[in-house]
């Protein structure tokens, strides 16, 4: 699935599953399914929060192998540029997710849902900083979807 | 075992909707981790580093000394 094609139905349906997989999240294990943070809590000293989050990232990965198993398209990458920017772009994700204690969906999915005033600062924060970034590299370099 | 089932559940449903509705960093570079390739795994380990890279310099404006990443 092109992150950047208009697919009304299928966003909204895969909306609803991240939105039914937080809130299972949330109600069964009293948790904010924020990926980043999640992942982060993984590369701490293990504590008795560690089981839950590997449980949690076990669960994305399974679903992600067997989604490319099945549906091959769901994943495969429609951005084309040289390894050195994939390294620079996750490493500013990494850090940056840190830094703002979240990420998409830490902050734009449950810190939202939750009227979090902070999660609504950083999600137009990131979300502007994103479409700034994609215009100025697209001006520069013809780069962009 | 059983209240693993919840969170793990819920990482795949996570997961399925990315798959359905389209995906972002970073939950795309972790869902696409089982697939093995080289693209995902570049992106991970470098989202990886930059976590720890954060942890070095927070600990750092906090004054205390750079702690060993993996002690022991």
């Amino acid at each position: 699935m092109p992150t950047t094609s208009f697919t009304p139905g299928a966003a909204a349906a895969g909306g609803a599953l991240i939105g039914a997989a937080a809130s299972l999240l949330l109600l069964g294990q009293g948790r904010v399914a924020g990926v980043s943070s999640v992942v982060a809590g993984l590369l701490r000293p293990p504590t008795h929060e560690t089981p839950w989050r590997a449980a949690f990232v076990a669960g994305m990965v399974a679903m992600g192998t067997v989604g490319a198993w099945l549906w091959p398209a769901a994943v495969v990458s429609t951005v084309d540029r040289p390894p050195v920017t994939w390294v620079v772009a996750g490493l500013l994700v990494g850090f940056g997710t840190r830094l703002g204690s979240g990420c998409t969906s830490g902050h734009g999915v449950c810190g939202l849902s939750r009227a979090s005033p902070r999660a609504l600062v950083a999600t137009l924060t990131f979300l502007t900083t994103g479409a700034l970034s994609a215009t100025v590299a697209r001006w520069l370099g013809g780069v962009g979807p | 075992m059983i209240g693993l089932a919840i969170p793990f559940a819920a990482g795949a449903l996570f997961a399925a909707g990315l798959l359905v509705g389209g995906m972002t960093q970073p939950q795309k570079a972790v869902t696409a981790l089982g697939t093995g390739r080289p693209d995902v795994l570049v992106v991970v380990a470098s989202m990886v580093a930059g976590m720890l890279a954060h942890r070095v310099w927070e600990r750092r404006r906090a004054g205390a000394p750079p702690r060993p990443l993996h002690p022991g």
